[in-house]
């Protein structure tokens, strides 16, 4: 009797974990699904949201496994009420698991972010690591009209732009969390890479143009695509990409370009006499390569005088690019809370003032770039003459 | 009917188990921001003194579960009574951690499915957990415990490139409160919640070292919820912590190590469920318990599924959504559970010392026979 009933008892377990395991409630087939990618959002003149959706298309995807990009457009009052009114246009709802980026335009950011962000986190199919990204141009739709040079979809083409830009460091990767992260902390403002569209041989085709600065959830300037690199040193994220060096000594002139091997950024905040100051010191590793002046350098104390005078002209253009910001007045170095990490006790005291403290905050610059290697020529070509 | 018996080891693993289930909601850290850390150090330092007097209770009079040795103690009503008490706690800390389960599961996969079914499907799986046997769980989770390590340390080392240490900083911001006030969060749940472990002592193996028990687990469980705190917050931040109803699960699903190991996070699901089920399963074994003690039934196993199923049953109705259970852990509970969790053992306990010094200078024969009845 006893074992019977055991054996009863287990086969209703049974049953009861295959229910657990398999999820089937809403029993969806993969290829019923349509697999969102990417998304561009626009404000429309009603205050409400145009979202034009980039789906990869599986029906038609063959044996070769090419995927075409299909758009769906569509309108609500909110971020998921545009959502759910796909539905209209587009049976198989749309699956976001696999989500990768989201342009943003450029009217929408100005607005202020929040609206689409909630959203974005707060649903279980989304995720925290999709790009943000902001479009420079009239309307964030437009990007999806672009053909993509080497990949198939739109968003994929942005991903691979945006991983690729390690050795340019001309853009910042930015996450969404890492978004959120920055907006919900005091002493650091949110950045996003920017992307725009321009002619390729007659054809329209993306291009990565520098960062958006936020201040709070708003948009309120751009850094153009040789500044960012250079806000990339004033925070650590430089993991490669070229410097061009003005080189003028003894009569002989030219540009002369490093590649930078690997680069490190140690900041220190101090605070006399009642004011802050920041320091930065930059070490550069770099290659020599593409030197423009004949027979130059010869020696080895040229080698010293190029160091010198990239580490000059990176220290200027760091301070440039810091004043630059300060004028727009958002702190996105972080240099805020890098004086509430360093010292916790002065940020207590001036921490609500430090919007103004910002705009005339000293920041003293130092860069030490070192070549490590010159390439395959030990010397530069000479004129014979 | 045969005593059940388990090991020194399958205990410590238990107890560690049942420590590592908080991980689940985002009650750890709460207010201390990043200096979790500091507060998880502080709490277990902390619950080393509640801790002694479990193990004390258990060294006293080993091979003795609770309901029984209140019997002894206060005789047969004002020990029932205290019985009960127990009993209700343990019951009602059952259905949130039910509820807790269903409402995880609910949110981060099933969001169609009805939540009765969810609370009822996992309900049986703890209901036949709990008619196995304290000794069948025992066994189960020598298995199951390095699965969940395993798995926990393997995700933090996966994304240990995105890891940004500077989160950690500034330490002690707001200053030392906020770090007390989530140690002490901390001290009644987990580490304090192992007074549940009273009721099924009886079972630990008669050469076994309750210390060495109790504290065992208390640092491996309590280690093992330091790692998984601080890497929430060096991998997205307090700001994002903050909002997120179930942080550690967030964090399993930005791991991305090139194209092929990324979206794990049902694996991060599966561990999280787990050590949560263990809860669960040694909550609702105190609660059999005690119904078939305070009932005067000779075994727990024949109570245990009609008891799980109403606690299942009742889940359903506890909490109105999700955000009330976290609300209700994190500012209620502590306060909830200071009579049980403190202020019972230590009367328990003071009595117990007196019971046995009394029993020694008599004569050591009642003692022996008193534990001799109880054990039978």
């Amino acid at each position: 009797m006893k074992k019977r009933y055991r054996v009863a008892l287990l086969i209703l377990v049974n049953i009861f974990s295959a229910f657990l395991l398999t999820s089937c409630w809403n029993y969806r087939e993969p290829d019923n699904l349509t697999l969102v990618r990417g998304l561009a959002i626009d404000p429309t003149e009603e205050g409400k949201f145009f979202l034009s959706v980039e789906t990869a298309d599986m029906h038609q995807a063959g044996p070769e496994g090419k995927v075409k990009s299909t758009v769906i457009e569509t309108e609500g009052e909110t971020m998921f009420d545009a959502v759910r009114n796909a539905v209209l246009v587009n049976v198989p709802r749309l699956y976001w698991s696999h989500a990768t980026v989201v342009f943003i335009s450029q009217k929408l950011a100005e607005e202020g972010v929040l609206k689409i962000t909630d959203f974005l986190i707060r649903d279980a199919e989304t995720r925290l690591d999709v790009h943000p990204i902001i479009y420079k141009g009239e309307e964030a739709k437009e990007i999806f009209d672009v053909k993509p040079i080497s990949a198939e979809l739109v968003s994929e083409e942005v991903m691979d732009l945006l991983h690729a830009q390690k050795s340019t460091s001309k853009t910042l990767h930015v996450q969404m969390f890492e978004f959120l992260e920055r907006l919900a902390n005091e002493g650091i403002s949110p950045v996003m890479p920017v992307i725009t569209t321009k002619e390729n041989k007659g054809q329209k085709t993306l291009k990565l143009s520098g960062l958006a600065l936020f201040k709070k959830d708003k948009l309120v300037g751009y850094l153009d695509e040789e500044d960012t690199k250079f806000y990339c040193f004033a925070i650590d994220e430089v993991d490669g990409g070229l410097l061009v060096v003005d080189v003028e000594t003894e009569g002989k002139q030219g540009k002369i370009t490093l590649e930078i091997l690997n680069s490190g950024t140690r900041f220190k905040a101090k605070y006399k006499e009642n004011k802050v100051t920041i320091e930065m010191k930059i070490s550069v590793r770099a290659s020599m390569n593409d030197v423009q002046i004949p027979g130059f350098p010869a020696e080895e104390k040229d080698f010293d005088i190029i160091m010198q005078m990239a580490s000059q002209q990176l220290k200027y253009d760091i301070e440039n690019v810091i004043k630059k910001v300060q004028v727009m007045n958002t702190d996105v170095f972080g240099f805020g809370s890098l004086v509430k990490r360093q010292l916790p006790k002065v940020w207590k005291e001036i921490g609500k003032d430090w919007d103004s403290i910002f705009k005339e905050l000293e920041v003293e610059v130092s860069a030490d770039v070192e070549i490590a290697h010159t390439g395959l020529l030990k010397k530069s070509i000479k004129r014979g003459d | 009917m045969q005593k059940e018996v388990i090991s020194q080891k399958q205990a410590i693993l238990l107890i560690t188990t049942f420590i590592m289930g908080i991980g689940v909601t985002a009650g750890i850290g709460g207010v201390s921001k990043q200096d979790v850390w500091l507060a998880m150090l502080i709490s277990m330092a902390a619950s080393t003194i509640i801790i002694a007097v479990f193990c004390r209770i258990i060294k006293l009079f080993p091979q003795t579960d609770l309901f029984n040795l209140l019997d002894m103690l206060f005789g047969k009503i004002v020990g029932r009574i205290i019985a009960l008490i127990f009993t209700w706690y343990a019951f009602h800390v059952g259905m949130v951690l039910i509820s807790t389960i269903s409402e995880f599961i609910r949110i981060v996969s099933l969001d169609s499915t009805p939540q009765c079914v969810i609370t009822l499907v996992t309900g049986i799986v703890i209901a036949y957990a709990v008619r196995c046997g304290i000794e069948a769980v025992g066994r189960w989770v020598t298995i199951f415990f390095p699965v969940i390590i395993v798995i926990s340390l393997s995700l933090t080392l996966l994304a240990i490139n995105m890891y940004d240490y500077d989160r950690l900083k500034p330490f002690l911001y707001d200053g030392f409160k906020p770090v007390l006030q989530d140690a002490f969060t901390l001290i009644s749940r987990p580490f304090a919640e192992t007074v549940i472990f009273l009721g099924i002592a009886g079972c630990f193996q008669k050469s076994s070292n309750p210390y060495k028990i109790f504290y065992y687990s208390m640092l491996i469980g309590g280690f093992y919820l330091l790692q998984v705190s601080v890497r929430t917050i060096i991998l997205i931040g307090t700001g994002n912590t903050s909002i997120q109803m179930f942080p550690p699960y967030v964090t399993v699903r930005l791991i991305k190590l090139g194209d092929f190991i990324q979206r794990i996070e049902l694996i991060g699901a599966v561990s999280i469920v787990t050590s949560v089920f263990t809860k669960a399963t040694a909550y609702l074994f105190f609660v059999s318990k005690g119904v078939s003690h305070l009932l005067n039934m000779d075994s727990y196993h024949v109570i245990s599924t009609p008891v799980v199923l109403l606690t299942a049953a009742y889940s359903l109705f506890l909490f109105d959504n999700a955000v009330y259970v976290t609300e209700w852990a994190e500012k209620i509970f502590p306060l909830y559970a200071l009579p049980y969790q403190i202020l019972l053992p230590i009367i328990i306990w003071i009595a117990a010392e007196i019971k046995a010094r009394k029993g020694k200078s008599n004569s050591g024969q009642n003692l022996s026979t008193a534990n001799n009845n109880a054990g039978a």
